[in-house]
């Protein structure tokens, strides 16, 4: 399987571009967010890395990333029943002379629980992926999350 | 009378390009408020105009021209390194219109999250942004930003 170009008329269809990465975003996090792990996992490419924190050691290829988010999540909750949902914005776009994108932006996590209206806002984090198009679709290929509160 | 079903997908797009403008003025924005986190102060900078104006409530006047930009990006770094706080400038619900002679006029939202060493993010403003945008080649360049903060207004 070879890595397709996505730079090639990109002056053109910049504005094209940053779209399908949001569009990319939307649906990888719902997958996230409903804890779908091997779907998500699915969304990286076999040999994917993902890094959560920088606390924590990085998971390698799919079946780590999808064990790694439900371990995440259980440590953080246990059995707690709450809804997250990650929040993505100010997206940065940038393509790589060997075709990948680079992508760099911010993320907030709000976690609600039942009967409770308020929700639980954070933490405040920058996360940079790299994206690459196999068979015409987009994958993540690495993905370090950076919470601002280990930033500095 | 005749209902209006705009079953082609160029009728649900609007007018022709404005898909495009708006994703490159999002883009534009995403660039611009990194830079501002990062304190890259001449990189942010770079994105007004030479004769820029900024006017923000924080400020006694309007900055103008960016050797008082980069100034205001080198304070925040001095403040952040003197055990401040790790700032994140969200931006939102944009509004993007074109005017006379190719200027864009935008207004948004913008939130500021801020996050303490080891600690937990908060909200910490509310404001609203108004632009005026111009073409420098191919990039768009701030030449006009009112920020109002809802505290404040």
């Amino acid at each position: 399987m070879t890595v397709q170009t996505i730079g090639e008329g990109l002056a053109a269809d910049e504005g094209a571009l940053y779209a399908r990465v949001q569009q990319f975003y939307a649906e990888q996090v719902a997958l996230l967010d409903d804890l779908r792990a091997e779907e998500f996992a699915a969304t990286f490419t076999e040999d994917g890395v993902f890094a959560p924190s920088p606390s924590v050691p990085a998971a390698h290829g799919r079946a780590a990333i999808a064990a790694a988010l439900l371990a995440a999540h259980e440590r953080r909750f246990r059995s707690e029943e709450v809804r997250r949902r990650h929040w993505y914005n100010m997206l940065r776009v940038s393509v790589r002379p060997d075709g990948a994108l680079h992508t760099r932006y911010y993320t907030l996590v709000a976690v609600t629980r039942p009967w409770n209206p308020v929700p639980d806002i954070g933490p405040s984090s920058v996360v940079e992926d790299l994206l690459v198009l196999r068979d015409g679709a987009l994958l993540t290929r690495e993905r370090r999350v950076v919470p601002d509160h280990l930033s500095f | 009378m005749t209902t209006e079903t705009p079953d082609r997908i160029e009728d649900l797009a609007g007018p022709s390009g404005f898909g495009d403008l708006y994703a490159r003025v999002q883009r534009f924005y995403a660039h611009q408020m990194q830079l501002f986190d990062l304190h890259d102060a001449d990189g942010w900078a770079a994105t007004f105009t030479e004769d820029a104006v900024f006017s923000v409530p924080t400020l006694d006047e309007p900055v103008r021209g960016r050797p008082g930009l980069v100034a205001n990006v080198l304070r925040n770094r001095r403040r952040q390194e003197d055990g401040g706080e790790q700032h994140r400038h969200w931006i939102g619900m944009l509004d993007v219109r074109t005017g006379a002679d190719g200027v864009l006029h935008t207004r948004c939202y913008a939130l500021v999250h801020a996050t303490p060493r080891g600690g937990d993010s908060r909200l910490l403003r509310v404001c609203v942004m108004e632009d005026e945008l111009v073409r420098d080649g191919g990039e768009w360049q701030t030449r006009r930003r009112v920020v109002t903060r809802d505290d404040l207004a």
